[in-house]
């Protein structure tokens, strides 16, 4: 600061003075000039202090004031020294003159020396502040940054550690996804889309028959294991990439190079753009010629099935439609001669006649009762809320003919109601208990109880299902000529008859068509018989 | 048209069929006046014909060469000049396919040729006899199949 550089001019001044007035005394004294050199010099010096106070001072008015003063009292008192002075008093009073403006100029040069040393001191005292301060700013930016360095550090430990374990996480994802690839016979393989360099998965190469990096891989040998046939399929693939950055699901054939068998592959891939923004193809080729022999098994067994389901529906037209029409024109020609030539007909030719007819009316029957079966195959209808009551209800009626005749009783009440085929339902319950009537006892009223209850599936052992299902239970129970037990599953099969034809007509396949209404619904029909006590069916139906 | 005869054309490719029709009018001794095709190609032919007298009833045969019964039919619905005729179907099958199709196609009724030539008179009679403008107004479904 400038308070020193006042100071010490201040100081300068003073001293010059002095020797200007120790010269000029000097000089007065001896009048040898010799002394005047001092003073000469000194208004030299003098003048350069106020010079140099001047430009300190410049920009302080009150300052520059005070200086001011300083400067008038020193030109007041070189104006005090002369060189001869004409008498002895002269001397005395300008000596004297020269002293007293010596002193004010002491006071007014003390008083700018005492401002100067207020300021130094005020200065001094905010040094002092601050120097005070200065320990406690060290400390604390010392403490500052033993804080950021040790959060700095405990950061820095933290991301390594994370780094350890994404390492880790990803030598294990690593490992997995190799074990992956050699469960799930697939391969992957990246190719940068800019500097076309390539990779292949340890299995990649594996799979083409070839050892764990046994080559490098590039666009070119890229064809060199693929089936002649399919090797467009490839380029065209690849040329993808290069066009639009995309890569098409493919299917193609290899050869595996130390089998030489041929293999199916399927590969997909997509663009992937990594953080350096490296334009990556990521591929994933896979193994899929079990899938595609199974595939291709599947389509062949589909193809027979279907082939045999058309021959059926076309044996189904035959039976409906060309074996009825011959048929029905036996038996029209028959009714015709039985209309207008039967008393013409000797004895043995109308017994002749009376086997025909008969022959002729169960092949009608035989047929009908088939197509009925084939038709019980069909059930594209939609299941629906089924009201068992009114089942019933419609086959009794549907049998009234038939139970007048027998004389016999069907009794139910309050059936539940199950998920089914209305039609299908009631021929089951037709079929059911026209059976019933028909090996009924003949001195015995015929009576069939129909009852239903819900049962869970795990309660009933023979449905050979644990799980908590809901099924509805119906049972028939007659007091007919029953069967034996052993025949009990026997009686459910095509044409399978326990009776002759002469005892009790029937074509078997009645209980035959039972049993398909009730797998269509899937449920399950079971007999139960005693001889000479009865029979009764159980039918288990999905509620 | 003659106003007491009623006229019937059958369509059957099957001969004796032909043979049974024709007979069981006979002997019904109803006023109608019986003609018969061969095949689906003849009958359209026939109806299509300047000079024929158009019939009040058709049989039609379903499973016929050339054409069937069922294109007989669509052909015959898709003209008004034929939009009074009745048109009976008369086949071997009851297949409900046919009975739906047939019925969906706007025939009349759906007869099942019998296996007795008695009934097979019964059924012709029947359907003659039906007043039909009463009938065709109030179809259903559930008599579209002659049942007797």
């Amino acid at each position: 600061m400038n308070t020193y550089e006042i100071s010490i001019e201040l100081g300068q001044l003073i001293s010059y003075i002095k020797d200007a007035e120790t010269g000029h005394r000097g000089y007065v004294i001896t009048n040898d000039s010799l002394y005047l050199e001092p003073f000469i010099n000194a208004r030299k010096n003098v003048n350069n202090t106020f010079q140099a106070l001047n430009t300190t001072i410049k920009s302080d008015s009150t300052k520059q004031e005070q200086l001011k003063k300083v400067y008038d009292l020193v030109d007041k008192r070189f104006s005090y020294f002369k060189n001869n002075f004409s008498s002895k008093k002269e001397f005395n009073d300008d000596f004297r003159n020269g002293k007293i403006i010596m002193d004010s100029l002491r006071t007014e040069v003390n008083n700018m020396l005492s401002t100067e040393n207020k300021l130094l001191s005020s200065k001094d005292k905010l040094y002092k502040y601050n120097n005070s301060n200065t320990p406690l700013i060290v400390f604390s930016t010392f403490l500052i940054s033993i804080l950021i360095l040790g959060l700095g550090y405990t950061r820095i430990i933290k991301n390594y550690n994370d780094l350890i374990n994404q390492n880790i996480r990803l030598k294990i994802f690593d490992e997995s996804s190799k074990q992956a690839e050699i469960l799930g016979k697939y391969g992957s393989w990246l190719l940068n889309i800019k500097d076309k360099s390539f990779s292949y998965s340890d299995n990649k190469f594996r799979l083409l028959g070839c050892k764990p990096q046994s080559f490098h891989p590039t666009l070119e040998n890229l064809l060199d294991n693929i089936h002649p046939d399919d090797k467009e399929i490839l380029t065209d693939a690849f040329q993808q990439i290069e066009e639009k950055e995309s890569f098409p699901l493919i299917r193609y054939r290899i050869i595996k190079k130390d089998t030489l068998e041929i293999r199916h592959f399927r590969t997909t891939a997509k663009v992937f753009v990594d953080k350096l923004g490296n334009k990556n193809m990521i591929g994933t080729t896979q193994d899929i010629t079990e899938d595609y022999n199974k595939t291709q098994l599947i389509e062949l067994r589909n193809k027979e099935l279907e082939q045999n389901n058309k021959e059926l529906m076309e044996f189904n037209h035959v039976a409906s439609h060309d074996l009825q029409e011959p048929l029905r024109k036996i038996q029209t020609f028959i009714s015709r001669i039985e209309d207008k030539e039967k008393d013409t007909l000797s004895e043995s030719a109308k017994g002749y006649f009376e086997k025909i007819q008969e022959a002729s009316n169960r092949m009608r029957i035989l047929i009908d009762d088939l197509l009925q079966y084939s038709r019980t195959n069909r059930s594209e209808k939609a299941f629906e809320n089924i009201d068992l009551n009114h089942v019933a209800s419609n086959a009794i009626s549907e049998l009234s003919e038939n139970i007048a005749e027998k004389k016999a009783v069907i009794n139910f009440e309050k059936l539940h109601h199950v998920q089914g085929i209305q039609f299908q339902l009631e021929q089951l319950f037709i079929n059911i208990i026209s059976n019933s009537l028909k090996y009924s006892k003949t001195d015995e009223t015929a009576i069939v109880n129909i009852t239903s209850k819900k049962v869970k599936a795990f309660k009933v052992p023979k449905l050979k299902d644990d799980s908590k299902k809901e099924y509805v239970k119906i049972s028939f129970k007659d007091n007919g000529l029953g069967f034996e037990q052993q025949y009990a599953e026997k009686i459910f099969q095509l044409f399978n008859r326990l009776h002759g034809k002469k005892e009790y007509p029937g074509t078997g396949v009645g209980l035959a068509i039972c049993k398909k209404i009730v797998e269509n619904h899937k449920g399950y029909i079971f007999a139960k018989g005693k001889p000479n006590e009865g029979a009764e069916f159980e039918i288990y139906l999905p509620v | 048209m003659q106003k007491d005869f009623i006229l019937i054309t059958l369509a059957d490719d099957d001969e004796d069929d032909r043979m049974f029709f024709t007979d069981a009018f006979e002997e019904l001794k109803i006023n109608t006046v019986v003609n018969t095709v061969n095949d689906g190609v003849a009958l359209m032919n026939f109806l299509n014909a300047a000079e024929t007298v158009l019939p009040n009833i058709i049989f039609l045969d379903l499973n016929m060469p050339l054409k069937s019964g069922i294109e007989c039919l669509k052909e015959i619905k898709a003209d008004s000049k034929f939009k009074d005729i009745v048109i009976a179907i008369y086949s071997t099958s009851s297949s409900e396919e046919d009975i739906e199709n047939t019925f969906v196609l706007g025939a009349n009724i759906y007869i099942k040729k019998p296996n007795n030539f008695g009934k097979l008179k019964e059924i012709l009679s029947e359907v003659v006899t039906l007043n039909w403008q009463y009938i065709t107004s109030g179809l259903n479904k559930d008599n579209f199949l002659l049942r007797m």
